[in-house]
């Protein structure tokens, strides 16, 4: 795939140069999708000191996941290999089988040339190598090249380990989502309710900020909301081949207690136990029907939603609303596994005021641009 | 293109911060025009500056700039300040529902009702404290966001922001 380190800096092919000795330096990326029942090349170019060298044996050992390189005969002219850049298959790969990941790989390359039998040591090449489940969905792009929002090798570093060993998109969105909700030391806006990772008016991603954050505790600070969460989800998730998006529901609605990210227990925020809005990253057309992750709160998942005990659910994978034209209240027992009625209150004001209203419109259909 | 929900939306969340009642006036100065309105470190006594940039603007808007600032002091306050210089009053207090539509907090109190008496028109936030504030003083809508939780308030820097720009208006005046 076409990668980037970030917003600003670009991955240059070759990927890797003599003198790189860090893995991150040399960082190459591969969807499982994309590749399964494809040959997989790399292109190595190689020099020899002598002119008089008109051939070698090269082969590497190690590579991880992407195995290692059987013997292949290197034909030089001038000191340079003919074509210069000669390809190699990765026949002992092992992509796919352990799902998403990322690999710090060596290869230990060797030569035979000149009439000798021997293996001699060549040199030892280090990579970062991220495996996703798929293409990258938007705001990712592949096209054209070069773009700012081709994958952030940056991004990367965090979603293949957010959701590393996972399979399948939902398994991989559950688990960003759950990484978001309880790892990174975010906590909810419960003065405002407040965007701190968007700009433009929503139109972007402040995803350089965010990694800031991440990487050393500043950036715009560890404060969130759910238009925030939702923007995270759904790219750290699309990076890694899901397709979500996000999207809002409203307007003005009444809340049952919940969780919310990094808080120690079940309320209401700050502010009151309403929201004007709430965003969460969405599947499909984010209707009743569409399976919803929310990154920003827990539930309460038992058979009583709207009063205590509370028993918390990570909203992940979950769909909107099961029956969304119930009359209320609903009866309990309630049993389904249904967003909506477990957020808001049991009557016109909570779950009768709660609906699908879209994305924001300068959002880019919910995929906001990585700045 | 906004479509019908969207204005729906927008008239509601109008409703609720009773826009009707303040948008479009000044407390003095009514046809008085900010420009290049930028906030340097050294007007604001014990805050550092640690980054500034300018963000895209909308039609509303002439320059919106994001600022964040932290004190060295034992507190360890960040906050998060975006200045939207607007075209005019107008846009400015439309600027400000652009603002707080997207706050999830149905409604915020006004400044006055927190003993903070800033602004043609101000909104702080919910909590003992004002831990965020948003305000417009002529074509100028300034938004101060704290960046980590905590105890103290942003009032002391709202205040110098707003003196700020009385200051460029009685400059201009002669005063």
């Amino acid at each position: 795939m076409n990668l980037r380190k970030n917003f600003t800096q670009t991955v240059t092919v070759p990927e890797w140069t003599v003198g790189e000795t860090s893995a991150a330096d040399s960082p190459a990326a591969y969807a499982i999708k994309e590749t399964q029942g494809n040959k997989i090349f790399i292109k190595v170019k190689f020099t020899v000191g002598s002119n008089s060298v008109t051939k070698a044996e090269v082969r590497a050992k190690g590579g991880g996941v992407l195995g290692s390189l059987d013997p292949q005969i290197v034909n030089f002219a001038g000191g340079v290999s003919v074509p210069a850049s000669v390809p190699f298959e990765l026949k002992h790969h092992s992509i796919g089988s352990g799902g998403i990941k990322r690999e710090d790989i060596t290869w230990n390359w060797e030569f035979r040339c000149c009439g000798g039998s021997a293996w001699e040591p060549l040199r030892t090449t280090k990579h970062r190598i991220y495996i996703v489940l798929e293409e990258p969905k938007l705001p990712w792009k592949q096209q054209p090249v070069p773009d700012t929002q081709h994958p952030w090798a940056d991004a990367l570093d965090y979603a293949c380990v957010w959701a590393a060993g996972k399979q399948n998109r939902d398994d991989a969105a559950a688990a960003i989502t759950q990484a978001i909700n309880a790892n990174l030391g975010l906590v909810y806006d419960n003065a405002i309710g407040a965007s701190h990772y968007t700009s433009g008016g929503g139109a972007l991603f402040e995803l350089t900020q965010f990694l800031t954050y991440l990487n050393i505790g500043t950036g715009l600070g560890n404060i969130v909301n759910c238009t925030d969460c939702a923007t995270i989800t759904t790219t750290f998730s699309n990076l890694v081949g899901c397709d979500l998006h996000a999207s809002r529901m409203g307007s003005f609605f009444d809340l049952t207690p919940f969780r919310g990210i990094g808080a120690a227990g079940f309320a209401c925020p700050g502010f009151g136990c309403g929201f004007s809005y709430h965003e969460v990253a969405w599947k499909g057309g984010h209707g009743n029907g569409d399976p919803l992750f929310d990154a920003c709160l827990r539930v309460d998942g038992d058979t009583n939603p709207w009063a205590a005990p509370y028993t918390e659910q990570f909203p992940v994978n979950i769909v909107f609303s099961t029956n969304p034209g119930a009359p209320l209240p609903l009866a309990v027992p309630f049993n389904a596994q249904s967003y909506k009625e477990r957020l808001c209150t049991n009557d016109a004001g909570g779950i009768g005021s709660c609906n699908p209203t879209g994305p924001w419109p300068a959002s880019s259909n919910g995929r906001r641009p990585a700045k | 293109m906004i479509d019908d929900n969207e204005e729906v939306f927008r008239n509601q969340v109008k409703t609720k911060y009773e826009f009707s009642a303040w948008a479009g006036r000044t407390k003095e100065g009514a046809d008085f025009q900010v420009t290049n309105f930028a906030i340097r470190a050294q007007d604001l006594q014990g805050w550092r500056e640690e980054q500034s940039e300018e963000l895209p603007a909308t039609k509303r808007q002439r320059r919106v700039v994001r600022y964040v600032f932290n004190s060295p002091d034992p507190r360890g306050q960040r906050l998060i300040v975006t200045v939207f210089e607007s075209n005019s009053v107008n846009d400015a207090h439309e600027s400000l529902i652009d603002v707080v539509m997207t706050y999830m907090a149905p409604s915020l109190p006004r400044c006055e009702t927190r003993g903070l008496e800033i602004g043609d028109i101000c909104f702080g936030s919910h909590g003992e404290v004002n831990l965020n504030v948003i305000f417009a003083r002529f074509n100028i809508l300034i938004e101060i966001k704290s960046a980590t939780p905590g105890p103290t308030p942003v009032d002391e820097f709202a205040r110098s922001l707003d003196s700020l720009i009385l200051t460029q208006y009685r400059r201009t005046r002669g005063e």
